[in-house]
């Protein structure tokens, strides 16, 4: 549908929507100063930070926002907002963390805990970019860049330890050797499920598509298994291995039991079987479509068929389910910790535990950093492997 | 026979159910024969049938809102006063669906706190996600052609919207529902965690103490739980389009 709009005389609305966003940011406290691990926290909104450069920037970026709503939205115009928003994020974090380090100086135990009204001007921001990105005629690797912009100019000062202040950060230094095997654990649990459920999907789509018979069952039994509750599938495992491993030596000697790795992980691979059947079926019936009977035509032989037809049909659609697969596995190991397998999720669990909410967060951030990445690194390796008549921009 | 016993066997499941959540003493002999030389069968804090209200409350009411809440936005972003945000809706949406429940409902606790209201809002904005995108899917993929000859016929906007627009976009919506409250029904379970109650709660006791009956209990009565919501919800879709059809 085409916008109804004149000359730019209408605003901007999502523009609008994240300057609105932005003001109620304001308003709200920036950070919370916490004298130690589990003492309240004192608000500090922005104006109190005592960092006129931070107050100064992000008033005249958000009065900017404001008054590029109002003007013609040219690519000009949408480039200045998409800047914009990347400054105000990259402002309000440098504001947090200068305020936060002199808030800090000097004391052992205090720390500051990024607050509402920081929460919502990252919101803002992605506002005012994603809006923006949208209506300008930008390049996909240009809308990758800008992505990733807002990831460095946390990351970098993150390393650099200008970052420390910051409760999150303090919790992570006190549990970085767990931090880090925690991680590879939870991307190799991840990973394995992944792996074994393409191992068993993708035969088992095949088998559905050829036999009719097999096909009810099939999708009825995977079908049936997403539905049940990530902790309930978990639940279920431990009884029947802690049976098998209790009557079979041979089994407790490879370290499975009824709980820990082992249920969990094959309660994660069956779990991320439903995209990958799904979509090996789906590949089977596109594949056994139109495009084939066009390349019979054209004289194709059948290991040309398989070359040039087939294989480039098939392989990002089955992609795509492991993509899906992927992204639900990271998030339902983040549950595994409560059947006794540890990863990153056990941070977020302690977190809960100990009534401390920095901890959660912590452990919160890069489970949803690995999902969002992974989600959009395959998205963008599927885009590329398509082949050029099928490929839409990555979603 | 075949489609008698058929017929009968949904029926017979949730007698069984029933008998097996009500029932302290027939439950309790089945968990002695299935996990023998247990302290405790019975979860003594709170009835199984407790913790079954409490789930659905869960579900029901943060699913329901979800729906309501998730329709609204995608007819609003589809209207021509809401289109400016169409884009964007559909991004924070994709992007907020990658996140894992757990992360969701973690993150509720620091920002609303813990117990049953908080994890109803964390539900709430976990579940609202795929009513959306189903509800801007299913209204963007009708022909703008049918919605031309609505027009024509001289319906006015909300009638184009009731009679046709939604009528139409109606199984994609209601597939959307399903899903999230599918979704629901699992992150409610592990929103024992953070104190919301429900059927999480004697699944998490059960692995704290080490006591696998407790597991047992609460894991298969969600289970059981989120199976017969999906198999309803599947057979009043069944029966509305087969209704529609004829």
């Amino acid at each position: 549908m085409t916008s109804q709009r004149n000359g730019g005389s209408a605003p901007e609305k999502t523009t609008l929507l994240g300057v609105v966003l932005m003001g109620v940011a304001l308003l709200r406290p920036l950070y919370a100063f916490k004298e130690n691990r589990v003492a309240l926290g004192e608000p500090v909104t922005l104006f109190e930070t005592g960092v006129p450069f931070g107050v100064i920037a992000v008033c005249v970026l958000v009065l900017l926002a404001g008054i590029l709503a109002f003007a013609p939205q040219t690519t000009r115009v949408r480039w200045a907002k998409i800047a914009a928003g990347l400054l105000l994020f990259s402002s309000l974090l440098i504001t947090l963390a200068v305020s936060g380090s002199a808030a800090v100086a000097g004391t052992e135990f205090a720390r500051v805990t990024p607050s509402t009204g920081f929460w919502l001007g990252v919101l803002a921001s992605f506002v005012l970019i994603q809006g923006s990105l949208h209506g300008a005629d930008v390049r996909y690797s240009a809308k990758i860049a800008v992505g990733l912009i807002p990831f460095l100019v946390t990351f970098v000062p993150a390393i650099a330890g200008m970052l420390d202040s910051l409760a999150p950060m303090q919790e992570y230094y006190n549990r970085e050797s767990r931090f880090v095997s925690e991680l590879g654990t939870h991307l190799w649990l991840s990973a394995a499920a992944v792996l074994g459920a393409t191992v068993i999907g993708v035969p088992l789509g095949v088998v559905a598509y050829r036999r009719k018979a097999a096909e009810r069952p099939v999708f009825a039994l995977i079908n049936g298994i997403q539905t049940v509750p990530s902790l309930a599938l978990f639940g279920l495992m431990i009884a029947p291995l802690a049976f098998l491993s209790r009557e079979f030596p041979l089994l407790r000697a490879v370290g499975i039991r009824g709980i820990g790795n082992a249920p969990a992980l094959i309660a994660l691979t069956l779990y991320a079987l439903l995209p990958i059947v799904r979509n090996a079926y789906t590949s089977l019936a596109v594949i056994q479509g139109s495009v084939v009977e066009a390349g019979k035509g054209m004289g194709m032989s059948r290991t040309q068929m398989l070359r040039y037809v087939e294989v480039p049909i098939a392989v990002p659609i089955i992609l795509s389910g492991i993509r899906v697969s992927t992204v639900q596995a990271i998030g339902n190991t983040a549950v595994a910790p409560l059947i006794g397998a540890g990863w990153l999720g056990a941070f977020v669990f302690q977190g809960i535990g100990q009534g401390a909410p920095d901890l959660v967060v912590m452990g919160v951030l890069p489970i949803v950093l690995l999902s969002v990445f992974v989600d959009r690194g395959l998205a963008i390796l599927i885009s590329a492997l398509s082949p050029t008549g099928l490929r839409e921009a990555p979603t | 026979m075949k489609r008698v016993v058929l017929a009968l066997l949904p029926v017979a499941l949730l007698a069984s159910f029933g008998v097996f959540v009500w029932n302290e003493p027939i439950r309790g002999t089945i968990l002695q024969i299935m996990f023998p030389g247990r302290l405790s069968y019975i979860y003594e804090r709170v009835s199984l049938a407790r913790l079954v209200y409490e789930h659905v409350a869960l579900v029901a009411i943060s699913g329901s809102l979800a729906a309501i809440a998730g329709v609204t936005l995608g007819v609003f972003v589809t209207r021509p006063i809401g289109r400016d945000f169409h884009p964007i809706v559909q991004d924070i949406s994709s992007v907020a669906q990658t996140f894992p429940p757990v992360a969701v409902l973690a993150l509720a606790v620091p920002a609303i706190g813990f117990g049953f209201a908080p994890s109803i809002a964390a539900l709430f904005i976990y579940s609202i996600l795929p009513v959306i995108n189903n509800t801007i899917s299913g209204l963007d993929s009708i022909d703008a052609g049918v919605v031309e000859a609505s027009r024509g016929v001289g319906m006015t906007r909300r009638q184009i919207l009731f009679l046709t627009e939604l009528p139409l976009a109606a199984r994609v919506i209601a597939a959307g529902i399903r899903t999230s409250l599918v979704i629901n029904v699992g992150t409610a379970t592990i929103g024992a965690v953070v104190g919301a109650g429900g059927l999480g709660t004697v699944i998490v006791s059960g692995l704290v103490r080490d006591n696998a009956a407790y597991v047992f209990t609460g894991a298969i009565t969600a289970a059981f739980f989120a199976f017969g919501l999906d198999y309803v919800i599947g057979r009043v879709e069944r029966r509305f389009y087969d209704a529609r059809s004829n």
